[in-house]
């Protein structure tokens, strides 16, 4: 008996080693009933944009009796995986026979998609970033979807305008920020100062000086106001702001108002300059006020109502909700709470930003599908469902407008100064201010993590005491060892 | 009769070998799932590995052979390969003997006859079966430098002034060695069940012979345990040079302030799944460390004549 269960067992483990080490069938099963690939209804679009010199042909009025399933990867919140079963929903309508599955997944983005790629599974459409969209970008796993934009420009039938959208947002889509669009930005994702209004009050800010648009010098001057507060307060262990300044989008807006070049014409590693200096003295000079904490220390915590304010592209109702059991007597939100644009530096104004968005996968066989998701999630509806779902920002232009009932991403928080997030975005005649990380664009994708981590260590380094020589040296040095591989 | 004597014993022992053959069959089918299992999914996925190793391979493309590069780059060009290998060294030189030390006086103290000695054993091995991540999110707050890092505030509180901790580099590789003390439990369980394998007798007769406690120690105690101390040393010598912990108190990457915290497994990481893809170039690092680990182990082995394992070692 021990025998034959022992054959068995071996067996079974063998079966099983078999059927999950074997292939598994590619991305999310094929679509039958119509033609998906191919369809003179669509027309065929050729795509020369810089890097992503593909032709693609693609349909955009696939068969509606078509049968499918998509299957859309997701960070594990459950915010996201709802709007993408929304967003499903309406595609259904028309497709009665599409199903959208969302697939979430925790850990990162990178890991994830090596994992599904090379057990041939990844999902039809996958959630992205600037940042992972870049270092992805050379991996050949993200189809370019510019055939597709420019066959809506071409198509009499289609209410899809690109120029609906933020242009810096789709940039930071595409390949090497200006080529081929190889993630469809989903929000407008932008750094904001949150701030304890309450706090501002206390201490007597001058609140004329906090207003979108607002500089370095007069944010210095509310900071003094706020740290003479704290001292005279029982607040004196406490910092004043959570800058984030290990983040390339708090970090590189500064770099770049000081003119800090990483690179010069050459393509040579430039960062030892007196810009960079004095970009880096700046920022130490918040830490030796005691505005900003040590890197490594404590944050200041805006959220535990500890500091007052709060460097972040996160949405109003997160840091609203968290505050809001510090002030359970408020009658409404804004009497404790409110953003305000990015200081910003008068004439080298930059306002960090980035997206987040969605990739279609190379080969999955429902492309034509999956742009018709896209193209409702940056249809109002679908913008509005994201707003339901988390309130991000919207990437349409014409929703700017919270205070408008019918967009719905300041639904509850109009008295709040939303507007901070769309500030000098490109509306109109409006400039952008838009700062996002076009250094890593000047080097292969395969460098840009490399690359950004030496500039955080540059700072953290110089910020935690570091002599300048050394830290720069050491950067220069780490930047350049990468580079050589 | 001779000759039908020769040819049964030639019967009997084509027959036994046949059976031995036949035993080893049934023995190799017992074992199969463990060496199918460790076939698959530790020594395929290791020679892989030491492919990958030789190559450009960023888990999407088909690997490119590129000789030796990912070893010249390492040992030439990559400025965290020193700092990653002494930061490693230093830890491991502290941590494996201070663990042993530590491990060894604790089960000292666990091996009294003392009323409620059970409760007191399983309170020094609790924090073993915490999960490292809670433990290491549970000391980050606690070394915490700030209004609410716990030590801090104990300090404070009996007027010692604050420490640094993890966000100072000169400080915080101690405090990791420190934090990693948490799990001495482990070791002090092994020396455990190694003192209650001593003989009683050898104890009475040194006792006897008027023996004291320190006699007891060096002469009995010490070289009867010296098989666990020399387990332990294998185990802390392959744990330590494979230390990781830092990837929660580390802050960003891992690395700790002013790379203070880089250890060899998290470059590793870092290259493999921290952006970059580097997957080859990780392969390559894991087998200098895997490497190195084995010839550490081997010397260690080698010198082993000082371990004692009873009458028929």
């Amino acid at each position: 008996m021990k025998k034959i269960l022992s054959l068995a067992l071996a067996l079974l483990l063998a079966a099983v080693m078999m059927i999950s080490c074997g292939t598994t069938t590619g991305s999310s099963g094929n679509s039958t009933g119509g033609n998906t690939s191919a369809d003179s209804t669509g027309g065929t679009s050729g795509s020369d944009s810089s890097g992503g010199s593909t032709t693609e042909t693609v349909n955009l009025h696939p068969d509606k009796n078509i049968k499918a399933t998509i299957r859309v990867a997701v960070e594990n919140y459950s915010e996201e995986e709802k709007i993408v079963a929304e967003i499903g929903e309406i595609l259904s309508e028309t497709y009665p026979n599409v199903t959208v599955v969302p697939e979430p997944f925790s850990g990162g983005i990178s890991a994830q998609y090596a994992s599904w790629h090379r057990s041939k599974n990844v999902p039809d459409i996958l959630i992205n970033n600037s940042f992972d969209m870049f270092t992805l970008s050379d991996k050949g796993i993200l189809c370019d979807m510019t055939p597709y934009i420019e066959a809506e420009a071409k198509d009499e039938e289609s209410d899809f305008d690109i120029n609906d959208y933020y242009a810096s947002y789709f940039k930071m889509g595409q390949l090497n920020f200006d080529g081929a669009q190889y993630m469809i930005p989903r929000s407008a994702d932008r750094m904001v100062c949150h701030y304890n209004k309450a706090v501002f009050k206390e201490a007597d800010v001058d609140m004329s000086l906090v207003r979108n648009g607002w500089t370095w010098d007069d944010f210095m001057t509310v900071c003094e106001t706020l740290r003479t507060y704290y001292d005279s307060t029982d607040r004196k262990k406490y910092t004043l702001i959570d800058a984030n300044f290990d983040w390339e989008a708090s970090f590189n807006p500064i770099f770049e108002s000081y003119g800090v070049e990483y690179f010069d014409e050459n393509g040579e590693v430039a960062i030892d300059s007196t810009s960079t200096e004095n970009a880096l003295k700046f920022m130490k000079s918040l830490v030796d006020k005691r505005y900003v904490s040590k890197m490594g220390v404590e944050p200041a915590g805006m959220q535990a109502n500890h500091g007052c304010m709060l460097f972040h592209s996160q949405a109003t109702s997160v840091i609203a909700e968290k505050l809001a059991i510090y002030y359970p007597d408020a009658k409404k939100v804004s009497d404790y709470y409110d953003v305000v644009s990015m200081p910003v530096m008068p004439g080298h104004e930059k306002i960090g930003c980035g997206a987040a968005g969605y990739s279609v996968y190379e080969e999955s066989p429902n492309k034509d599908l999956c742009w018709q998701f896209m193209k409702i999630l940056l249809s109002k509806a679908g913008q509005n469902i994201m707003a339901d779902c988390s309130n991000y920002v919207p990437v349409r232009k014409d929703m700017a407008d919270y205070t408008n009932p019918e967009n719905h991403w300041g639904k509850g928080y109009e008295d709040l100064n939303l507007s901070a997030y769309t500030y000098n975005c490109g509306i109109g005649d409006d400039p952008d201010w838009s700062c996002y990380t076009t250094y890593i664009a000047r080097k292969a994708p395969k460098y840009a993590t490399s690359i950004t981590t030496a500039l955080k260590t540059l700072i953290s380094n110089y910020i935690n005491g570091k002599e300048y020589a050394k830290a720069v040296k050491d950067c220069t040095n780490s930047i350049k060892a990468v580079l050589k591989r | 009769m001779q000759t039908i004597a020769n040819e049964t014993k030639k019967l009997i022992a084509k027959y036994k070998k046949i059976k031995n053959f036949k035993d080893v069959l049934w023995g190799l089918l017992f074992a199969s799932p463990v060496i199918i299992g460790v076939a698959v999914f530790t020594f395929y996925p290791a020679l892989e590995s030491l492919y990958y190793s030789f190559t450009d391979y960023d888990m999407f493309n088909e690997p490119s052979f590129r000789q030796f590069d990912n070893y010249v780059v390492m040992f030439t060009l990559d400025p965290d390969f020193w700092v990653v290998w002494k930061n490693t060294l230093l830890y491991a030189g502290i941590s494996i003997p201070l663990n042993l030390l530590l491990g060894f006086f604790l089960a000292q103290a666990a091996n009294f006859k003392v009323k409620g000695i059970t409760v007191y054993r399983t309170l020094f091995y609790l924090p073993v079966i915490i999960p490292s991540v809670a433990s290491g999110i549970l000391f980050a707050d606690m070394f915490l430098v700030g209004p609410s890092g716990i030590f801090n505030n104990i300090l404070e509180a009996i007027h010692l002034p604050a420490l640094t901790w993890f966000s100072d580099e000169r400080t915080s590789l101690a405090t990791f060695i420190f934090m990693n003390v948490w799990n001495v439990g482990g070791g002090m369980i092994i020396w455990l069940s190694c003192f209650k394998n001593i003989p009683v007798t050898l104890y009475e007769a040194a006792e006897l012979d008027g023996a004291n406690a320190w006699h007891k120690l060096v002469s009995i105690t010490i070289p009867m345990s010296t098989p666990i101390i020399f387990y332990n040393l294998i185990t802390g010598i392959i744990g330590s040079l494979q230390v990781n912990s830092s990837l929660i108190v580390g802050g960003v990457d891992g690395r700790g302030v002013g790379d203070s915290l880089y250890f060899v497994a998290i470059k590793i990481y870092n290259e493999a799944f921290g952006g970059s893809y580097n997957m080859g170039y990780a392969c390559a690092y894991a087998w200098v460390m895997f490497l190195f680990i084995a010839l550490l182990t081997f010397i260690v082995f080698k010198k082993s004549k000082w371990v004692f394992y009873g009458e028929e070692g």
